[in-house]
């Protein structure tokens, strides 16, 4: 009776200890929890008045433009305003989670700071016009609601709050971005509307496929058998951007557009064996070898890229000694067996088209930095960044220990972009 | 007497209560604790080791090594690929290790590099290497084709104006990928992940533009099933 006794205590001590253990690991549990939620929301209280601030800043960067005239000042402004809206992005995209009205304000930022860039570049080269002007008021006005109904948010919440989840069912200020972006309806320049940011992109024209017939699956299935070989199953079709047939393989999937049974992209997702090295001249024949095979004649390689076990390589469509460089087919190859094991002509099938003889100024009085080594001077078609194209001299050289591209528009001679090649301390090289 | 009367004599019993019980809910209050206080194992690195797959800067340092002594040609990208493998078992042969192509601890400690307890899963700030966790996590399973697709996906969202502007503002906007909320963002990927990222950044879209992706059997946002279908890869639809 007693030992029973004794064991019972042990037992009820046991017991004690045990939740006394469990109670002290709840609080510090909950203690940690709320250090994580002070954490996170301290974050998002960050990017809130981040965003707040820069949407300020920027409102005010715009109504300084309408009274701004000189280039220099209103490049300046501008590139502000730009660089205002990439981090402002920042800070909304952190905040976008919560709030569906959120995103809308996102797209409006993003747009206003590529117009801005445009325009930056405009500004300093021929000043604003009128109607750039208006534009610019335009957008101050929806910035400066923007910016009021974001300060409203945070006066909703209530001090001491969490922004962030007050920014979700308990605010209504924000409740009117979707209308306000869409009342105003903002009308960019076409140009912008065409520009690397824009809702443009999503239909673009497929010019390479303008006036080539339809093909069947089944006659593109015997496209891609009789190019690749071996069996492809039919695996569905895309319908966006450029409408393609996917036949898989095994590893390997191809792409044929359903206009004019094209080889739009291949992949083969076989690993490397890892043997020897072959040379580049192999790696290189077998690449437009591979085009050719494909249709897709008069390609010049302008760009090698070594990449671990692989070899990516550009090729750009080439006539009359002319690089059109927005022409473009890439090629992945296997270093050690000069296998094709990728295609993509995206570039190729939205831009080839027959643009007529482009014209080509004199080539003296090109500026270049004293100590520029000039290598080669091509000539070329270039896209720029609002998918237009601008014929152009192509400089290349050495200078300070590095390899330049400068690029120079071929009718008056204007310096247009300049590339530097990177040395990444392996074997492949990047454009920037 | 049937079987409990048979087996629970008076000293069973008493182990019962005074041994087992006790051990049983000191077993289950330390799980509790270990749940609550976040003491979990799984984070605990395999047995450090580098091989195919591995990537990081360990593997940077294995392959420059490597190249230095004549064993390794290829390129010095961190990432433990077929060429590295084959230079590792060069190594090996000639050092007279076990050729296997996995640097355990001997041929670390004859290449002369340390390595970490988790080196497979080495972190690499690189874009590519963020790009292809996002590719593993989200589409391991899924045809080649299908993961430079995932890939594309947030490529096409950096170019988009209704999203952040860079690949890991992308990849990691609040409730955009569930794999970042469970953590499996941070699994190291595989080769043909890396491959399927790399891809993707030269260019391959197989979606020609598409901004969204879901599978259609686990999906539960009915917003997105709204949306137009442009493509189907595997498990995955693409839409824009």
């Amino acid at each position: 009776m007693k030992k029973e006794l004794k064991m019972r205590a042990i037992h009820l001590t046991v017991a004690l200890i045990l939740t006394a253990a469990l109670a002290v690991s709840l609080g510090v549990f909950w203690e940690r929890q709320n250090g994580y939620a002070a954490e996170i929301g301290a974050l998002y209280d960050a990017a809130y008045y981040s965003a707040v601030d820069n949407l300020g800043d920027i409102e005010n960067k715009l109504k300084k433009l309408e009274v701004a005239s000189s280039t220099e000042v209103q490049r300046e402004l501008l590139e502000g305003v730009y660089t205002g809206a990439e981090v402002t992005v920042g800070h909304l995209a952190t905040l976008s989670g919560k709030n569906d009205e959120i995103e809308p304000a996102l797209k409006f930022v993003n747009q206003l700071g590529d117009y801005a860039y445009y325009l930056g570049r405009k500004a300093a080269a021929e000043g604003l016009s009128d109607e750039e002007k208006g534009k610019l008021k335009e957008l101050s006005a929806i910035v400066s609601e923007l910016n009021e109904a974001f300060l409203s948010a945070g006066e909703e919440v209530a001090s001491g709050g969490n922004i962030y989840d007050a920014l979700g069912d308990g605010v209504t200020a924000l409740n009117g971005i979707h209308d306000l972006i869409g009342a105003n309806n903002v009308e960019y320049p076409e140009l912008i509307y065409d520009g690397p940011f824009s809702d443009g992109l999503s239909d673009r024209e497929t010019k390479f496929l303008d006036g080539k017939e339809a093909v069947s699956a089944e006659k593109a299935a015997e496209i891609a058998e009789s190019k690749f070989g071996g069996e492809f199953e039919y695996a569905g079709e895309s319908t966006f951007g450029i409408d393609t047939y996917l036949f898989v393989s095994g590893d390997r999937s191809v792409q044929i557009t359903r206009t004019g049974g094209i080889v739009a992209q291949y992949t083969d997702a076989s690993l490397p064996a890892g043997g020897e090295t072959k040379k580049t001249d192999e790696i290189l024949a077998s690449a437009t070898e591979f085009l050719r095979s494909l249709g897709y004649d008069s390609m010049k390689a302008v760009w090698i890229s070594e990449q671990s076990d692989t070899v990516y390589l550009n090729f750009a469509y080439t006539t009359d000694d002319v690089v059109y460089y927005p022409d473009l087919v890439k090629v992945k190859v296997a270093r050690d067996t000069a296998a094709v094991l990728g295609m993509e002509a995206m570039n190729y099938i939205y831009n080839h088209t027959d643009r007529g003889e482009l014209v080509f100024g004199e080539t003296d009085g090109f500026v270049l930095p004293e100590g520029f080594e000039r290598k080669s001077l091509v000539k070329c078609l270039i896209p720029t960044d609002w998918n237009t194209e601008r014929a152009a001299y192509e400089i290349s050289g050495e200078y300070d220990g590095g390899t330049y591209y400068v690029y120079f528009d071929a009718a008056t001679g204007e310096e247009i972009k300049i590339m530097r090649v990177i040395k990444d301390g392996n074997e492949g090289n990047l454009i920037v | 007497m049937n079987i409990i009367e048979k087996y629970l004599t008076p000293k069973t019993d008493k182990i019962l209560r005074y041994v087992v019980a006790p051990l049983i809910l000191v077993a289950v209050v330390g799980l509790i604790l270990i749940g609550l206080n976040g003491f979990s194992t799984e984070t605990e690195a395999e047995a450090a080791t580098l091989k195919m797959g591995s990537s990081g800067d360990a593997v940077r340092e294995l392959q420059t090594r490597l190249k230095n002594w004549g064993y390794y040609t290829g390129s010095v990208d961190g990432i433990f690929g077929s060429q590295t493998y084959a230079a590792v078992k060069y190594f090996q042969r000639v050092n007279g290790l076990q050729v296997d192509g996995i640097v355990g601890s001997k041929t670390a400690a004859a290449v002369g590099i340390s390595l970490g307890s988790s080196s497979g899963s080495s972190y690499s700030s690189s874009d590519e290497y963020l790009l292809a966790r996002l590719v593993y996590a989200e589409a391991r399973g899924e045809p080649y084709v299908g993961q430079v697709a995932v890939a594309a996906v947030v490529l096409n969202r950096v170019r988009s104006s209704s999203f952040p502007n860079t690949i890991a503002g992308v990849i990691y906007q609040p409730w955009a990928f569930s794999v970042v909320n469970d953590g499996q963002i941070n699994l190291s990927p595989n080769q043909t992940a890396i491959n399927a990222a790399r891809d993707a950044m030269n260019g391959w879209d197989p979606t020609y533009g598409c901004l969204y992706y879901y599978n259609p059997a686990t999906a539960t946002n009915s917003w997105i099933k709204q949306k137009p279908i442009h493509l189907t890869i595997g498990a995955h639809v693409f839409c824009a």
